[in-house]
């Protein structure tokens, strides 16, 4: 009796385990960026990147493209397939890419399969295309990299020092959680490179601003704690660069919820790395530089937080900061509130040395 | 002196049934029976081949030549053979057995009711030599040999105490194997020395070569790859194991002792783990048993990764498999039963051959077929390296029998991997684990100290707690007295003591 | 009254903390922070901890039960409503028992569906896991709690993956505290009190464990263990997502290991949804392992058969259950049993069985 079943079970699972479908990895062509390109309120164009590896001892990946349009990613997947030559999985998806007239309609509907899906992962990476991602998908790069993996690297080891990190996880949180909304790389497609230029602004999940490289990186200082980076400082007539040793926001709220006062506290530590034309010789010189240097932080991120306010855009995710501080938090009347909280910054700088001269 | 063939035609049925068996033993060539002389009463037999010509010669042939007409019972010449082990017997079989381990045989032609049987073994026994599969570096070079007196010797010199006890069995019907079953007296625990004894006893089979044979034959679980007894060459470990509360299991002709009852974990315990510092012997148990893992789990999880899951490859690593997998006819599954086989194939080759040339195939084997295969494009040169290392690692085992066990269950583990992926490797798992549960040695649970959990027990498992730290033995063994030691107790100076001392 | 189990059969006490933390940490951790978050947000680890304080009382309360009938619960059935009236109970004990067998399967295979292997059909993981659960339950309590032991063990490492969401993680999210109504706490904490069920395995292993009312603390150390894990894990997950999130999130768990990411291996929850399969086996191994018990208790019969029996059933069960409409069914009437047995029946069956005695007593 045991016999008998241990076989029938072994049998049968050995004769049924053809109705599994593998993927053996080097009969599959893997897309390791997909990029979008708005057509009309209906279609997108999806680009995908599917290198294939010839077989020997240090092989080159060869590029190979598929353009299709569609009505959702997902089918222009299905689309690339009838010209591929093998079949075509996502699982190794890197990079996730739209251009900036797809974003302007909204990228909440072209997100969807990505969140989605199981096979994909988390830290993928999403990114604005300035132009068309196409193109940018297509062209050749003076690395000579596949441009998949040279716009991985970008925004995964680079980008990440200048903004903050724009994994899928983070847009999903911030497309579905209340009081923030999301914001995303810029790239833009110069002759021979790629280039961030910036981080878009998004209302809900339509595209409506963009900040340039300077303020995104003063956006990163406010909206967490930052090693890495340079700031330039105007004294006295000269360019001072100080290197952001570590920076720290803290967002305190004062008063009633009807009419909250916003305070962010930011210290910043910093080391002079380039000061030409100055000597810097007593304490009470490099005081007044911190001093400086602390009115700066102060007058360009209170602009930024304005800014963001008559957008009625939450990317520093006020409100969610907001909701954690008061008790039994109005969630509907937030929106009216947010506009019109005073946001106060307020700086202390450190200049921990001033590198290996004086 | 002049040899004569036996006469027929005996009156008492005892001569009757020595005839039998004398003229049954006299059909074998090197089978003699003499008179010292035509008038004399007795008769001399033994084998040749298994008498020690020397002790023959000098001690009884001697003694009785000296006052050849006097003898008149075999008594007279017991107390003047000037040896020790001599018995006075009439039981046929007693005799029977006797002559057939190396005794001569005196008796009195007209009335053999009482026999004499002197004892006179020619033991060919190998020099005691360095131990070849488990040699240490540091520590005794001692190991057993094919004789199972000099075994006893070798294990008794090093527990001199009356409390060590032997208890002599015989097996096989044909071979007639002596088996030794040796413990401690007031440390094992009595149960566990019966149900070796009665296990031993029940063995019902013709020969019974080697230990490996009673090994297999006593197990609780006669169907497992697992070894359920320690097999060991050192009789330095034999006696640590003993002074624990163990059974040791002693075959003659076989150059190796079973300990038991044996835990899974140590069979990853070298013996010279206790020959360095313990912080060292633990980092290496530890590295022994990932070495383990690692040797069972990778060539699946390869399989596994590249048939199902290519979702959990890093980039990085993604291109180089890639390159390596393109152009391989194979699909992974087939390609790793492949490479294994080879590596199994080298093994064995490598165990049969002569050692020179076993070397030689295992270098052209290793280098040349490995490199062909990758160049060939037949298989890919990571699966290749998994593979070597793979094999590598299951030879960390310091039991030779484990690694056995690591060989064969890594291929259910494949399979399971080719045809469902990790949740394939999963099942086998499963499956071992709950064959792990359930096997038993000696009667005593297997994966001890892990189930049951026994957190005393530990100290001695994966990890070696210093020697200080050793005071109790092994829980699991049930041993009647519990503590290897009393612990001094220390001068309490270690709180008051400051820095300026 | 039935003999009690041989010595050689029964386990040490300690073993009812194995028992009591895996059958309880089942396929639900995978899930349950998605449906505690939408009645108690932020605070549902609150939640939890008066789901396990609730779980504390009811198994100081089976402990009672137990200690005073001295046997499993079909014998403390018969003894206090007869034969028929009693049978009829332990009987439906041992459905219940079942039923929760086939969901914790069927949910374990939709996670292998979802994640792995979308066309592979369910008769064939529940015969492959039908087949290891004999394995199992073969052998007999002793290597059902082996098991146990072995599976706590093996899943320590998946909980200490949680340590990669958490890096990611924001604490404000945790803010503010007691934010929500204790209404709707309680709400929550229902729900979660579903996922500590499974203690109910102890009416039926009590006679198993060697000085059985010593157990008794080791059971609510398990308990704790479990409340210890399951907080872990509903704390991390706030932190990792954002409430709204979270309540979209079908598995948060298997969701969190997507981020680990390892030099030699990324996405762990490929390896995490096949390593759970340690961690559903004993569940299954144990509910069918008291099912069995309890029928051959009541009727005498034998254990090897009604096992194949059982797990055919279960494989047949799971087989036709392939729209999530009916597993939903199923889920939500179980879940209402659970709430029953757990929170009803066994404080009547406490009360009943201290007026039963004292009466008797008088008498």
């Amino acid at each position: 009796m045991k016999k008998v079943l241990f076989w029938t079970i072994f049998v049968l699972v050995i004769v049924f385990s053809q109705s599994i479908d593998p993927s053996i990895l080097e009969d599959t062509q893997l897309i390791t960026a997909l990029g979008l390109d708005y057509v009309d309120e209906q279609m997108v164009k999806g680009t995908a990147t599917a290198p294939l590896y010839p077989p020997g001892q240090d092989p080159k990946p060869i590029p190979v493209h598929f353009t299709a349009t569609a009505r959702t990613p997902q089918i222009a997947v299905q689309e690339f397939q009838r010209e591929s030559q093998r079949p075509l999985r996502v699982g190794r998806m890197e990079v996730y890419l739209f251009s900036k007239e797809l974003a302007k309609h909204g990228i909440r509907k072209v997100m969807d399969p990505a969140e989605r899906s199981p096979q994909l992962g988390r830290d993928l990476q999403v990114a604005l295309v300035d132009g068309s991602a196409e193109k940018m998908l297509v062209s050749s790069y003076r690395n000579g990299e596949m441009p998949s993996s040279y716009i991985m690297d970008l925004l995964e080891k680079n980008v990440k020092t200048l903004a903050p990190s724009t994994e899928l996880h983070n847009l999903m949180n911030q497309l579905d959680g209340f009081g923030q909304d999301p914001f995303l790389p810029i790239l833009e497609q110069t002759e021979e490179h790629i280039r961030f230029t910036g981080l878009a602004i998004f209302k809900d999940d339509q595209y409506i601003d963009e900040l340039s490289f300077r303020e995104s990186y003063l956006f990163r200082v406010l909206f967490e704690r930052s090693t890495r980076g340079y700031y330039e400082v105007s004294y006295k007539g000269h360019y001072v660069a100080l290197m952001n040793v570590a920076s720290k926001p803290d967002y305190q709220f004062n008063g009633p919820q009807e009419r909250p006062r916003l305070t962010i506290q930011l210290s910043v530590e910093g080391r002079l790395s380039d000061a030409a034309g100055l000597h810097l010789d007593n304490h009470g010189e490099i005081k007044e530089l911190e001093q400086a240097w602390a009115r700066e932080i102060k007058k360009k991120t209170e602009r930024l937080t304005k800014h963001f306010q008559e957008l009625g855009a939450d990317p520093l995710a006020i409100g969610s900061k907001a909701r954690s501080h008061y008790r039994s938090f109005n969630e509907a009347k937030w929106e009216g509130t947010y506009p019109t909280i005073p946001i106060e910054v307020r700086v202390d700088t450190t200049i921990q040395n001033t590198g290996l001269t004086r | 002196m002049k040899k004569e063939r036996f006469k027929k035609g005996w009156r008492s049925p005892s001569k009757s049934e020595l005839a039998a068996l004398l003229e049954k033993c006299s059909e074998s060539s090197d089978f003699v029976t003499f008179k010292f002389h035509e008038q004399s009463p007795f008769a001399i037999s033994y084998y040749q081949t298994l008498v020690d010509k020397k002790v023959l010669q000098t001690s009884v042939l001697d003694t009785l030549k000296e006052k050849e007409k006097e003898w008149s019972t075999v008594e007279e010449i017991k107390e003047a053979v000037p040896i020790e082990n001599m018995t006075i017997t009439s039981q046929i079989s007693d005799i029977r057995d006797k002559l057939m381990s190396g005794h001569i045989l005196i008796y009195k032609e007209e009335d053999p009711s009482e026999c004499l049987l002197i004892s006179a073994a020619n033991v060919q026994a190998r020099q005691i030599s360095v131990p070849e599969t488990e040699y240490t570096v540091v520590g005794p070079k001692e190991s057993f040999v094919e004789s199972i007196e000099t075994n006893v010797t070798l294990v008794r010199k090093r527990l001199p105490t009356p409390d060590f006890k032997t208890k002599e069995l015989t097996v096989g019907n044909v071979t007639k194997t002596r088996v030794m079953v040796v413990y401690i007296d007031g440390i094992v625990s009595q149960e566990n020395v019966n149900t070796v004894i009665q296990r031993i006893d029940d063995i019902t089979y013709d020969k019974i070569v080697d230990a490996s044979f009673i090994n297999q034959m006593i197990a609780d679980n006669p169907s497992s790859p697992f070894p359920q007894m320690v097999d060991t060459e050192r009789p330095d470990r034999v006696a640590s194991d003993l002074s624990e509360g163990k059974v040791a299991i002693l075959v003659d002709g076989s150059p190796s002792a079973l300990t038991g009852p044996t835990t899974l974990t140590e069979f990853f315990t070298a013996f010279e783990d206790y020959f360095t510092i313990w912080e060292m012997a633990t980092v290496f148990r530890l590295i022994r048993l990932f070495a383990i893992v690692f040797s069972v789990l990778s060539t699946p999880l390869y399989v596994a990764v590249l048939t199902y899951h290519y979702e959990v490859v890093p980039q990085d690593v993604l291109t180089s498999l890639f390159a390596s997998r393109a152009g391989i006819p194979f699909p992974p599954l087939m390609e790793a039963i492949i490479l294994e086989l080879t590596i199994e194939l080298l093994r064995e080759a490598g165990a049969r051959l002569p050692i020179k040339v076993g070397q030689t195939i295992g270098i052209v084997g290793g280098i040349v077929i490995g490199t062909a295969a990758v160049q060939a494009g037949v298989t890919s040169n990571i699966l290749l390296i998994i593979v070597a290392l793979a094999a590598l690692a299951s030879f960390t085992t310091p039991v030779y029998q484990i690694s056995n066990a690591v060989r064969l269950i890594r291929f259910p583990f494949l399979i399971g991997a080719g045809l469902l992926g990790f949740f394939g490797i999963a099942i086998c798992s499963a499956i071992l684990l709950a064959h792990l549960l359930k096997i038993k040695s000696l009667g005593r649970p297997y994966l001890a100290p892990v189930y049951p959990v026994r957190l005393k027990d530990l100290k001695d498992a994966f990890i070696r707690l210093p020697f200080d730290k050793q005071i109790t033995r092994p829980m699991e063994l049930r041993p009647e007295q519990p503590f290897k030691f009393r612990p001094k107790p220390k001068p309490n100076t270690k709180n008051d003591l400051d820095i300026d001392e | 009254m039935l003999p009690l189990p041989g010595e050689d059969k029964q386990v040490s006490p300690y073993l009812a903390f194995y028992v009591i933390v895996t059958v309880q940490v089942g396929v639900a951790i995978l899930s349950f922070e998605s449906n505690l978050v939408k009645d108690a947000g932020q605070d549902m680890w609150i939640s939890i901890l008066m789901a396990a304080a609730a779980t504390h009382v009811l198994i100081w309360m089976t402990y009672q039960i137990l200690n005073k009938g001295e046997n499993d619960v079909t014998v403390i059935h018969r003894q206090l409503f007869g034969k028929w009236i009693g049978g009829l109970l332990s009987f439906l004990f041992i459905m219940y028992l079942f039923m929760i067998f086939v969901l914790t399967l069927r949910t374990y295979i939709e996670v292998i569906q979802l994640w792995m292997f979308p066309q592979i059909q369910n008769w064939y993981v529940a015969l492959i896991i039908a087949a290891i659960v004999y394995l199992y339950v073969i052998g007999g309590f002793r290597i059902v709690a082996g098991l146990c032991v072995i599976s706590f063990f093996l899943t320590i490492p998946l909980m200490l993956l949680k340590v990669f969401p958490l890096m990611e993680g924001l604490i404000t999210y945790l803010f503010p505290i007691f934010d929500y109504p204790i209404t709707a706490l309680a709400k929550a904490a229902k729900t979660m009190a579903l996922n500590y069920s499974g203690f109910e395995i102890l009416f039926f292993c009590y006679p198993f464990f060697k000085q059985a009312p010593q157990s008794h603390k080791w059971a609510q150390l398990g308990s704790a263990a479990s409340t210890f894990i399951y907080l872990a894990a509903a704390l991390v997950s706030i932190m990792y997502f954002t409430k709204e999130h979270l309540a979209e999130v079908f598995w948060p768990t298997l969701t969190l290991w997507k981020i680990v990411d390892l030099p030699f291996m990324e996405r762990l929850e490929y390896l995490g949804v096949a390593l759970w399969l340690f961690v559903i086996l004993p569940n299954l191994c144990l509910y069918l392992w008291a099912a069995t018990r309890g029928l051959k208790q009541l009727f005498a019969i034998r254990q090897k058969k009604s096992l194949v029996f059982f797990l055919f059933l279960g494989v047949l069960f799971c087989a036709f259950l392939r729209e999530p409409a009916y597993t939903e069914r199923l889920l939500r009437f179980i879940n209402e049993a659970g709430l029953y047995v757990m929170y009803i029946y066994i404080p009547f069956l406490y009360v009943y069985q201290l007026i039963y005695h004292k009466l008797r007593g008088q008498r």
